[in-house]
């Protein structure tokens, strides 16, 4: 009797330790629709950087006067761990002439995620111009 | 593990083994399944990361182009500059190592500016000093003309026939154009700029990244520039000052405008230094020594089938002409016509003329300058009238073409002499 009951204690164990496994496993499963919306953020997000550089960069690269304000659309698929995702960015340049010589310009990048969330953000600078 | 699980059994301690091993199981599950869960949260904050890390980078770039125009409009700057923040928070400071005038100059992160060029090392950080990024800025100035104009005027500037040109070409009134005329940058500088009208009659090929402007309507076929502005009003096409001043300080509402050089007559023209040729007034077929001296012709002089050798200035004063007709070889000199102070602003008639010539220098009058079918290497200034060029010309800026001259030290030394405006080229640009 005592070791039948021995027997069947341990299995109650088992199904204890079973259940708290469960409750921990779904308590994370919990967190992988976050961790997947997060990890398609990021990959917006850091494409958003780059273009916002890009446009800046663009900027540099003209003569004074042809620093003005402008807005491009970039259609960019991106390929991660075998998932592909398609975004469509806007990106606008403001410049403003801050004082004689010198603009302020900032980039903003707009992007639309999966979910229909609308992401954005932004990387500014000054251009010079480099003569009198 | 196992036989060590099986003695246990044997002993009647799998009761609480089972317990046991279930749990570190699941422990090893739940890092494994954390770690995995929160790798899109971690690569999503390195991103927010990376971006920052961006704009503390675009951040320096903003201070070493706010030290880049400060010294446009001073070329005198040195040392650390006024620190200072973007609208979103980033924040900046430069330092700028000065070296136009030539000497030993070190940067403290150990680059060693060249002479004659200005080193510019600024860091960017985020809005609480964190992410520092640095980038390091080599400029080098034009020396001489601060605009880097190769031609001047006044008044107007007419030009006809084939002609190539390096560098600006500015007029406080109209320009006009007829036959093809190629610009092509120098320094950065292959402008049109017209205080009046802009003519161009025939083809004018212009750099894509230059611009033509005039203050009044712009007519005729320019190609390739990539702003064309009639009525302009930036300061660009605001007419030069030429009043008579010797000095190139502007005032307190002459904000932008450039000042054309005109020489203090009293040092250009010390008794010791010139060699005096009163009475020449025409030399030809003839050999001329310019040895490295002023030669000063008060009544004119028409040079004509000259050689010369040596270098030197040749002036001619009291609103009398310089002319050069048919010079043999290259001439390397500058040509000065002047009036006297008290002659200003209109007696006399003090013009350079050069006809199927090449020069190496300054071609400067008081009045007006007219080339036919030669090559000028320098800069030409009409200080009060106009410039006219015919035949097949080719005018290419020497920025440097003031060095030297006595009395036009104001604009010889526009870089590391005195903090006058200069134009700014990037040697090199390194981000860190």
């Amino acid at each position: 009797m005592a070791k039948r009951l021995k027997s069947g204690l341990t299995v109650l164990e088992t199904l204890i330790a079973v259940t708290i496994f469960a409750v921990g496993v779904m308590s994370l499963f919990s967190i992988f629709p976050v961790s997947a919306k997060a990890a398609r953020q990021s990959i917006g997000h850091l494409a958003a950087v780059n273009l916002a550089e890009r446009e800046l960069e663009f900027s540099r690269a003209q003569a004074y006067d042809a620093v003005q304000n402008r807005s491009q659309d970039y259609d960019i698929v991106i390929e991660s761990n075998g998932a592909t995702n398609n975004l469509v960015f806007q990106t606008f340049t403001e410049a403003n002439e801050i004082r004689t010589g010198l603009k302020h310009v900032k980039v903003v990048v707009r992007w639309t995620e999966g979910g229909g969330t609308t992401r954005e953000t932004s990387l500014e600078t000054y251009v010079p111009r480099l003569q009198p | 593990m196992i036989s060590w699980y099986l003695v246990s059994m044997r002993s009647g301690r799998s009761r609480a083994f089972a317990l046991v091993l279930v749990l570190l199981v699941l422990t090893l599950l739940i890092v494994v399944l954390t770690t995995v869960a929160f790798r899109g949260v971690g690569n999503l904050s390195a991103t927010k990361v990376t971006r920052i890390s961006k704009q503390s980078l675009m951040a320096a770039e903003a201070g070493a182009s706010e030290a880049m125009r400060a010294l446009v409009e001073d070329s005198a700057l040195d040392g650390p500059q006024s620190p200072g923040q973007l609208p979103d928070g980033a924040r900046y400071r430069a330092t700028i190592f000065n070296n136009f005038g030539g000497g030993v100059v070190t940067a403290t992160n150990g680059v060693s500016v060249p002479d004659g060029t200005a080193y510019i090392l600024a860091v960017g950080t985020d809005t609480n000093g964190g992410y520092e990024r640095t980038v390091g800025v080599l400029v080098g100035g034009s020396t001489a003309t601060g605009a880097g104009y190769a031609m001047g005027a006044g008044g107007d500037i007419e030009l006809s026939g084939r002609k190539n040109i390096s560098g600006t070409i500015r007029a406080s009134n109209d320009i006009r154009v007829n036959g093809r005329m190629d610009i092509t940058p120098l320094n950065g500088n292959g402008r049109l700029l017209a205080g009046n009208q802009l003519d161009a009659g025939g083809n004018t090929n212009m750099d894509s990244a230059q611009d033509a402007r005039a203050r009044g309507s712009i007519s005729g076929n320019i190609r390739g520039a990539m702003v064309v502005q009639p009525n302009d009003t930036t300061p660009d096409t605001q007419p030069f000052i030429n009043d008579g001043r010797t000095n190139n300080t502007l005032g307190p509402s002459e904000t932008g405008r450039l000042i054309l050089p005109n020489p203090d007559q009293a040092v250009l023209l010390a008794p010791t230094t010139f060699v005096d040729h009163t009475g020449v007034t025409s030399l030809t077929s003839t050999n001329f020594n310019l040895n490295n001296q002023i030669h000063y012709f008060p009544d004119g002089i028409d040079f004509t089938r000259v050689t010369f050798t040596g270098q030197g200035t040749i002036v001619t004063g009291n609103g009398n002409q310089l002319t050069m007709r048919q010079a043999r070889g290259v001439v390397q000199a500058n040509l000065i016509a002047l009036r006297r102070p008290d002659q200003f602003p209109n007696s006399g008639n003090p013009r350079v003329e050069v006809r199927n010539s090449e020069v190496e220098g300054l071609v400067y009058a008081h009045e007006d300058v007219e080339s036919h079918g030669s090559t000028l290497r320098g800069v030409v200034i009409a200080y009060n009238d106009r410039i006219r060029l015919s035949g097949n010309s080719t005018v290419e800026l020497n920025s440097g073409a003031f060095s030297g001259i006595p009395g036009f030290e104001p604009w010889a030394g526009v870089v590391g002499g005195g903090g006058a405006p200069t134009s700014l080229g990037i040697l090199s640009w390194q981000r860190g």
